[in-house]
C-alpha cells in the first residue's frame, strides 16, 4: 500500500486512461477525477466531428462545473451563462456580447487528450502518443472500485475468467501477460483461441480506482455478458476482501471459543 | 371530464406522469400542490385524496390513483394503442417491467431523499441515502451494460418501456443529491437515448439534448 501512496507525491505522469473511446459519443460530456497530489477533476468532451480534450472542470467565467455543459458543434458550452469554448480551451462566443470576439485570455486550462486504441487518454505533459499503448482491443465497459490500484493488479493475477460461450460457469486460470505502468492484460485459453484482457488503471484516489476494460474484438454477446458479470463478481471480492476475513475471524471465534 | 394530475414542478414522481403524458400525446389538467414551503401534501385537504400524503395523484373520473408506477401502468393500459409501453400480453416483458417498477421505489427512497436533503433541507440519514442510490445505480448499470451487449437501449427491449420512465427522474437527478453519474458510463448513454425521444419534455434539473440543435454554427 505504501508504494501505492508514494506515486501521489508527484502528481500523475504521462497518459491517463479516463474512459473507452465507446463511452464517449460525439457530443458527449463527461468528469473525470485523476489522483495526485493535486487531484485534478476534469471536463472531458467530444466535438461534433469527433475531436476529443480535457480541460479543469472550470468555467473561466464563474467557476461553474463544465462537465455540467454541453457541446455545439465544435465547441463545448457552459450551462450556466453559455460562455463557449474552442478545444484549445480558448473562448470563442459569449451569448451576452454576441458581437464581441473574447479576448484571448479568457482560456480553460487544458490537458493533452487522445482516442487511441479505443481508450481516451488525458496527459498533463506528455503529448507524444507514442508512449500509448497498441493491445487492438474492444470496450467491454468501465466500473469503478473502491480499492487501490496496487490490491486489484495483485487480484487480478489470481482471477480465472470465463471462457466458454454456453455457460458462464466455464472459467479458465488467467494469466498477466504484459503488464505497463497503466495497464494489465490477461490472457486465457478458450474454447478457440485465447481470451485476452486489458485492464486499464486511473487511480480516482488512493484507495479507488476506474477499470477501463477491453477484450479481445469480436467476441459474441454471450461472452460479453459473461466478462460483464465476472468484473461485477471481481469488483465484489475485492471490495470485501477485508470483511470477508473478518467476519471468518469472528464465526471461527464463535464456534471455536 | 379528462384527466387531472396532483402536481408539484420539482417533484421527481410527478415528472414521471407529465413526461409519460407528454410521450403519449395526452392533455390533463394540472392542480398545483404546494409541496415546498407550504407542505400541502400533508394537510387535511390533500390527505382527503391521498392519505399518504405524497405527490403525485392521477384522477380520471372515479378513479384516482395514488401510486405513480400504478398511474404509469394504467395510462398506458388506456391510452397506448401500440402497446409498446407497457407490452401486458407478453408475460416475459410483464414481469421484467414490474421488477422494474418495484426498483423504481428503490431509487426514490435514496437518490430521491438525498435531492430532498440537499435540495429541500429534509433531515435523513445522508450517508445511507447516497450508499444505498450507488448501489441501485451499481445494478442498473450492470444490467444496461448487458443490454448494450444485446444491442438493446432501454431497460427491457430496442424500446423504451413505462419502466425506463418509472426509473429514469430519480436517476437523472441523482446529483442534486450529491450522487454523481461520473461512474456509470451505461447509464449516461440511456438517460442521453431517453431524453432524445420524440416528444420529450424538461423539468428543473433535466433538460433537453442542446446539442440536438447547432443553429448558431459552432
Ligand atoms: N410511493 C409513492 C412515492 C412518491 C413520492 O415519494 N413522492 C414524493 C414527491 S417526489 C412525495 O410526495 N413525498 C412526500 C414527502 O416526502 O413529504 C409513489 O411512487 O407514488
Ligand atoms: S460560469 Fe460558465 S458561463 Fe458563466
Amino acid at each position: 500500500m505504501n508504494a501505492d501512496h508514494s506515486e501521489f507525491v508527484e502528481g500523475p505522469d504521462g497518459w491517463i486512461p479516463v474512459a473507452l473511446s465507446v463511452d464517449l459519443p460525439e457530443a458527449g460530456v463527461m468528469r473525470a477525477v485523476i489522483a495526485g497530489a493535486q487531484p485534478l477533476d476534469l471536463v472531458v468532451w467530444r466535438s461534433r466531428s469527433g475531436q476529443v480534450s480535457a480541460f479543469d472542470n472550470r468555467c473561466p467565467h464563474r467557476g461553474m462545473r463544465l462537465s455540467f455543459g454541453f457541446v455545439r458543434g465544435e465547441r463545448l458550452s457552459c450551462i450556466y451563462h453559455g460562455w463557449q469554448y474552442g478545444e484549445d480551451g480558448g473562448c470563442r462566443h459569449i451569448p451576452a456580447h454576441p458581437d464581441m470576439t473574447p479576448p484571448t485570455s479568457i482560456c480553460a486550462n487544458t490537458y493533452a487528450c487522445q482516442d487511441h486504441d479505443g481508450v481516451v487518454w488525458v496527459s498533463k505533459g506528455a503529448d507524444n502518443s507514442d508512449d500509448l499503448p497498441n493491445f487492438g482491443g474492444q470496450g467491454l465497459r468501465s466500473l469503478s472500485v473502491e480499492r487501490g490500484e496496487t490490491v486489484l493488479r495483485k487480484l487480478l493475477a489470481e482471477t480465472h475468467l470465463p471462457v466458454s460461450l454456453t455457460s458462464d460457469m466455464q472459467m479458465a486460470e488467467a494469466a498477466i501477460a504484459t503488464q505497463t505502468r497503466t495497464s494489465l492484460v490477461l490472457e486465457a485459453r478458450s474454447d478457440a483461441k485465447n481470451l485476452r484482457l486489458m485492464v486499464h488503471f486511473q487511480k480516482i484516489t488512493p484507495d479507488r480506482t476506474m477499470l477501463h476494460v477491453q477484450t479481445s474484438p469480436e467476441l459474441p454477446a454471450e461472452l460479453r455478458i459473461s466478462l460483464s458479470r465476472w468484473a461485477e463478481r471481481f469488483r465484489w471480492s475485492a471490495e470485501n476482501l477485508g470483511t470477508m476475513i473478518n467476519s471468518w475471524d469472528a464465526t471461527s471465534q464463535e464456534t471455536h471459543p | 371530464m379528462g384527466l387531472q394530475l396532483y402536481d408539484y414542478v420539482l417533484s421527481g414522481s410527478a415528472y414521471k406522469a407529465r413526461l409519460f403524458m407528454a410521450l403519449l400525446g395526452l392533455d390533463y389538467q394540472s392542480v398545483s400542490i404546494d409541496f415546498h414551503p407550504g407542505g400541502e401534501h400533508k394537510k387535511s385537504d390533500f390527505l382527503q385524496i391521498n392519505p399518504a400524503g405524497t405527490l403525485p395523484v392521477l384522477v380520471d373520473g372515479d378513479l384516482t390513483l395514488c401510486d405513480t408506477q400504478a398511474i404509469l401502468a394504467y395510462l398506458a393500459h388506456k391510452f397506448d394503442t401500440t402497446n409498446q409501453w407497457y407490452p401486458t400480453n407478453d408475460p416475459v416483458a410483464t414481469g421484467r417491467i414490474l421488477q422494474w417498477l418495484a426498483f423504481a421505489g428503490r431509487l426514490t427512497d435514496t437518490a430521491g431523499a438525498a435531492r430532498l436533503h440537499d435540495m429541500l433541507g429534509r433531515s435523513l440519514d445522508i450517508d445511507a441515502a447516497r450508499k444505498g442510490a450507488h448501489k441501485a445505480l451499481r445494478e442498473l448499470e450492470a444490467h444496461l451494460t448487458e443490454q448494450g451487449f444485446r444491442g438493446h437501449a432501454f431497460l427491457i427491449g430496442s424500446k423504451p418501456t413505462i419502466a425506463d420512465i418509472a426509473c429514469f427522474p430519480y436517476t437523472a437527478l441523482a446529483p442534486d443529491g450529491g450522487i454523481e453519474h461520473d461512474d456509470y458510463p451505461a447509464i449516461r448513454k440511456w438517460l442521453i437515448a431517453i431524453r432524445r425521444l420524440p416528444g420529450f419534455i424538461e423539468m428543473p434539473g433535466i433538460h433537453r439534448l442542446h446539442d440536438m440543435r447547432d443553429e448558431d454554427g459552432g
